[in-house]
């Protein structure tokens, strides 16, 4: 038999190096290579197994892999049902190896078989006695129940309570973990009463110091309005432990304002005067804040709570009257804080409905603040932080909105001298770290951005661009990974979003962190990918071919990476919770699971894949049909139903994107997106494409299909849309072509209409003259549309191809050489808009010949048309 | 956060934005806790919030945990969290040469810093302490 080591290490390297770059198209075909050679070499069916299994194509993989191979594969892929079995059978014959047993209990945790869990683990518990067993048994009950069809799931649950009720007369429940596990089995089945009778008795002494059951206690009284109870906790919370538990603030007021709405008495019968409730409150509050101003650092909670109480009166109680304004309140918020930077974000929920005139005065306030006259270092820093907090709130009072144009642009130039002069005093800070005054910066492009929109002007998105780009650099941060000078020639508002992005991909450490929470890893590598993505359409556009979509896919793959990691080890912390028995976290880390799982943003990079894997092999047409047989399976498994759209989770989080816009109107991002977002209609078309293709290719029924592309409208651009209704009547051709070889004579004239008709599509398409553009109105729209036509070109290639075989590989009628020339008219149509758009190009790309000039002229036109004459004439004059 | 879920704690603002992610590991959880990484967000700091993230770790290790000692590692040329650390009562207990090391052969120093709680009457944990004590990572 072949062993492991009969294949030289010099050989395999390759390999390794291509699968650690990701190359996988080139680590494939080495193997393949190899493999001609030793077919029988295991270590090169691992390595292929391990290719297929990262490109998506597990199936192929397990049958490539010899059982002994199962094990190394499986911990990525879907081999688990065969090692369950394996398993069984073992446990089967030695009824009492405990080990044994622990390992079948694990193999059905990785599988998520939840019943299979529960019958494992009881039976542990029955051979063994050991306490653990009996819990694994009841959590896994709890998923039963969790994962039970509507109406069924009150038959685990009262199983389960009920074994733990037995558990606790039994004195088996001795650790956190376990108490809280009964908490799991009450609050599943909303018994928030008999769950707080828990933490109150004898078993809540065991965990009484852990924080998350504090928690959950403080939550159960507000849910059983103990407000009483509440009040005293939180109280004791505040004045005792954390000066600055927001968590208790909030149950705290929540508490007293039931008390005030509710009726005459609390809940122990006592009277009640409103007036006194408030007054307390106050007092407790004024007594924190004196507490929390004593040290050196002043804590926040406190004041954040009065403004969080006074609004609560304004808006919830009507015959009150709030002890100060709001409007005063924040000022002396900001007096306080105003240096830090989370001020903004501080006041923002209570700045939500201020009258114009009120915001006015609370920024000149605001500005009064600012000692301007300071000398020292630490205090100018400090005015930097209070000028950018003063500017935020400027916009998100709305005071911005109506900005005439020329006193906007002076407010822009205002930022970037702000940002200038602050960059002194960051000399010393690290590369990681943010310059003070960044926020000038993003704060200057939302501007131009409005402007942008107000007037549809290049200029103002430009001089956006050139802003943050200078910052940008002004960081540090890594070379920018693609030319500096062409990257400022062609832009438009999706450049912004991308260097935005980028910038808060890069530099804002805070933003990569806030993605981290709740697993929004996905927004992060979406913004990579977007970036990715629209750079291939940028590439593809200047050079007029498909050269670059080897970095697209590369580029897809390695976002791919989140999701592999999460298929193999996601499943080892859910083992690891049930090892020690850590049952607050078995849900959570499942949930983690299946989130990503059924990620929105997996199924779009599979599909992107496919879309650009078909786009780059079409150079060679024998190519693609080989294509579409080995694949055929994987392709006809692109699900895009209803139904499976609605199981996908969307992480797509741009709430992490800086947003001063006022409270109702839209964000930046949703201003600055040049296209509908990545939605179920563009999985659909792209989905629907490759299986048509493929369907015609096989020579099957594609009617079906057809139908749901026809279907498919709105929501995605204007050129996806082209695209669609291009390949419905592609698959429209190919049938009629059948229908005419059958001998249907009336079809012979729908042939030609559906021709004429694509045809004419394909000149809507590509409309635009490119050497009529210039480069100051270049857009991503110019690059989308390019790149879409030349992939809509593409297809029908394909098709033509795939209807020449039909009419020349059967027997021959003699009617087949007239339908050929019918055919050919189309080909010829293709040929000539492509020679058209080449010479367009090739007039086009002599304008992107002179970087320098190119430069030079984006600098005027920004000096001329935005009047931001300091900066560009700086920057003409070191061009000099 | 399967092994020591209460050593694993996030603040939220009240805008619900995150502002601290301050992870805790126990290591050898018999006699001492340990910090792994904390982290508060840039718009975040300088508002003691490390302070209070910190002083839950040590109440787990101390209560639940029933730990003699909290440590941590942090680079040496991180001057701006030693002095954090030796605020809330860490000091230098050694020098780990080249704990620190990153792909391009760049190898940095670190402090293991501790501090003892209340279990360790004759302050053991950090007997001999000093920056003068150097170690090898492989002897950790």
């Amino acid at each position: 038999m072949s062993s492991i080591t009969d294949v030289s290490e010099r050989k395999i390297r390759p390999i390794y190096e291509a699968i650690d770059s990701l190359n996988y198209k080139s680590a494939l075909s080495h193997c393949n290579k190899l493999l001609k050679k030793q077919p029988n070499a295991l270590i090169l069916k691992a390595l292929k197994g391990l290719i297929l299994e990262r490109t998506g194509k597990s199936d192929e993989a397990l049958q490539l892999c010899d059982q002994l191979l199962l094990w190394f594969i499986g911990r990525w892929g879907n081999a688990i049902d065969d090692i369950v079995q394996l398993y069984e059978n073992a446990t089967r014959q030695n009824p009492n190896n405990e080990e044994l047993g622990n390992h079948l209990f694990m193999a059905m945790v990785r599988n998520g078989d939840y019943k299979g869990q529960q019958q494992a683990a009881l039976k542990l518990h029955k051979t063994f006695g050991v306490n653990k067993y009996l819990f694994w048994g009841i959590m896994s009950l709890v998923l039963q129940a969790e994962n039970a069809p509507a109406g069924q799931s009150s038959i685990f649950m009262t199983l389960a309570e009920r074994m733990m009720l037995k558990a606790v007369q039994e004195g088996r429940l001795k650790l956190t973990e376990e108490v809280h596990l009964y908490l799991i089995v009450l609050l599943t089945q909303n018994k928030t009463k008999e769950a707080l009778e828990v933490l109150e008795g004898d078993l809540g002494q065991i965990c009484k110091h852990d924080t998350e059951i504090k928690y959950i206690r403080n939550d159960l009284l507000l849910k059983t309005s103990n407000w009483s109870k509440a009040i005293e906790i939180s109280k004791l919370s505040l004045t005792e432990t954390n000066i600055d538990d927001w968590g208790a603030y909030l149950t705290y007021l929540e508490s007293q304002f039931h008390l005030i709405k509710s009726s005459e008495k609390d809940e122990n019968g006592e009277i009640l005067n409103k007036a006194t409730i408030l007054d307390d409150a106050r007092e407790l509050l004024r007594s924190l804040q004196e507490k929390g101003g004593s040290s050196s650092d002043v804590k926040r909670g406190p004041f954040l709570a009065e403004l969080e109480l006074e609004y609560r009166v304004i808006s919830e109680l009507k015959d009150c009257k709030p002890a100060q304004e709001i409007d005063i309140l924040a000022i002396e918020y900001f007096r306080k804080f105003g240096e830090k930077s989370c001020c903004f974000e501080d006041l923002q929920p209570y700045l939500k409905s201020i009258p114009l005139e009120t915001s006015r005065m609370m920024v000149e306030a605001f500005n009064a603040l600012i000692d301007s006259t300071c000398e020292d270092v630490k205090s100018r820093i400090q005015n930097v932080h209070k000028n950018i907090n003063v500017n935020k709130l400027e916009r998100y009072l709305g005071l911005l909105s109506d900005i005439s144009e020329s006193d906007a642009i002076l407010y822009v130039n205002k930022l970037w001298r702000s940002y200038n002069d602050a960059l002194q005093y960051g000399v010393e800070l690290l590369d990681t770290e943010n310059q003070y005054g960044d926020e000038f910066v993003i704060l200057a492009s939302h501007l131009l951005i409005d402007l942008y929109l107000k007037k549809g002007q290049n200029s103002f998105v430009l001089q956006a661009i050139f802003l943050l780009e200078m910052a940008l650099w002004d960081c540090c941060i890594q070379t920018y990974p693609f030319n500096y000078i062409t990257n400022r020639s062609l832009s438009e508002v999706s450049r912004v979003v991308q260097v935005y992005g980028y910038k808060a991909c890069s530099t804002g450490h805070n933003e990569v962190f806030k993605c981290l929470r709740n697993n929004q890893c996905d927004t992060v590598l979406l913004l990579m990918y977007f970036f990715n993505i629209v750079h291939s359409h940028y590439i593809c556009a200047r050079s007029s071919s498909f050269a670059f979509i080897g970095e697209a896919i590369r580029a897809c793959h390695e976002t791919l990476q989140i999701y592999r990691s999460n298929d193999a080890e996601t499943p080892e912390m859910i083992i690891q919770a049930f090892k020690l028995a850590t049952f607050s976290k078995v849900q959570e880390f499942i949930k983690f699971r299946k989130e990503l799982d059924c990620s929105m943003q997996r199924v779009l990079l599979y599909r992107e894949i496919v879309r650009l894997d078909i786009l780059s092999i079409s150079k060679d047409l024998k190519n693609t049909m080989e294509y579409f047989e080995r694949d055929l399976d994987s392709i006809i498994d692109l699900s895009h139903d209803d139904p499976f759209c609605a199981t996908l989770y969307d992480h797509r989080d741009f709430t992490v994107m800086t947003n001063c816009n006022p409270s109702g109107t839209k964000s930046f991002e949703e201003v600055t997106r040049v296209s509908p977002t990545l939605n179920k209609a563009w999985l659909k078309i792209f989905s629907l494409i490759p299986r048509i293709l493929k369907t015609l290719y096989a020579n099957n029924n594609t009617d079906d299909l057809i139908i749901l592309i026809e279907e498919l409208e709105n929501l995605i651009t204007l050129e996806e849309r082209h695209i669609g209704e291009i390949v419905s009547r592609l698959g429209r051709l190919y049938i009629t072509t059948k229908e005419v070889r059958a001998g249907q004579k009336e079809s012979r004239q729908k042939l030609s209409k559906t021709i004429d008709g694509i045809i004419s599509i394909l000149k809507d398409f590509c409309k635009e003259d490119f050497t009529k553009i210039s480069l100051r109105e270049l857009s991503w729209k110019h690059l989308h549309q390019l790149s879409t036509f030349l992939e809509t070109c593409n297809y029908i290639i394909i098709v033509i191809y795939i209807i020449n075989e039909l009419l020349l590989n059967k027997n021959k009628k003699s009617g087949n050489k007239d339908m050929i020339q019918v055919i050919q008219t189309l080909k010829k149509s293709v040929k000539e808009n492509l020679e058209r758009l080449n010479e367009q190009l090739n007039e086009f790309k002599k304008k992107l010949e002179n970087e320098e000039e190119l430069y030079l002229d984006l600098l005027s036109f920004i000096k001329s048309e935005n009047g931001f004459i300091e900066f560009c004439e700086s920057e003409l004059k070191t061009w000099d | 956060m399967a092994r020591w879920p209460d050593l694993f704690c996030v603040q939220e603002s009240p805008s619900g934005a995150m502002m601290v992610m301050g992870k805790a590991e126990g290591r050898g959880k018999d006699w001492h806790g340990h910090v792994t990484a904390i982290t508060v967000s840039p718009e975040y700091r300088r508002l003691g919030l490390a302070d209070g993230m910190m002083k839950l770790l040590e109440e787990v290790s101390e209560k639940i945990y029933n730990g003699y000692f909290v440590d941590l590692f942090v680079r040496k040329s991180n001057s701006v969290a030693i002095g954090m650390y030796k605020k809330f009562g860490y000091c230098v207990y050694r020098c780990v040469t080249g704990y620190y090391s990153s792909g391009d052969n760049h190898e940095e120093d670190a402090f293991d810093m501790r501090k003892p709680l209340s279990r360790d009457v004759h302050r053991e944990s950090v007997a001999g302490s000093g920056e003068q004590n150097i170690i090898k990572p492989e002897q950790l």
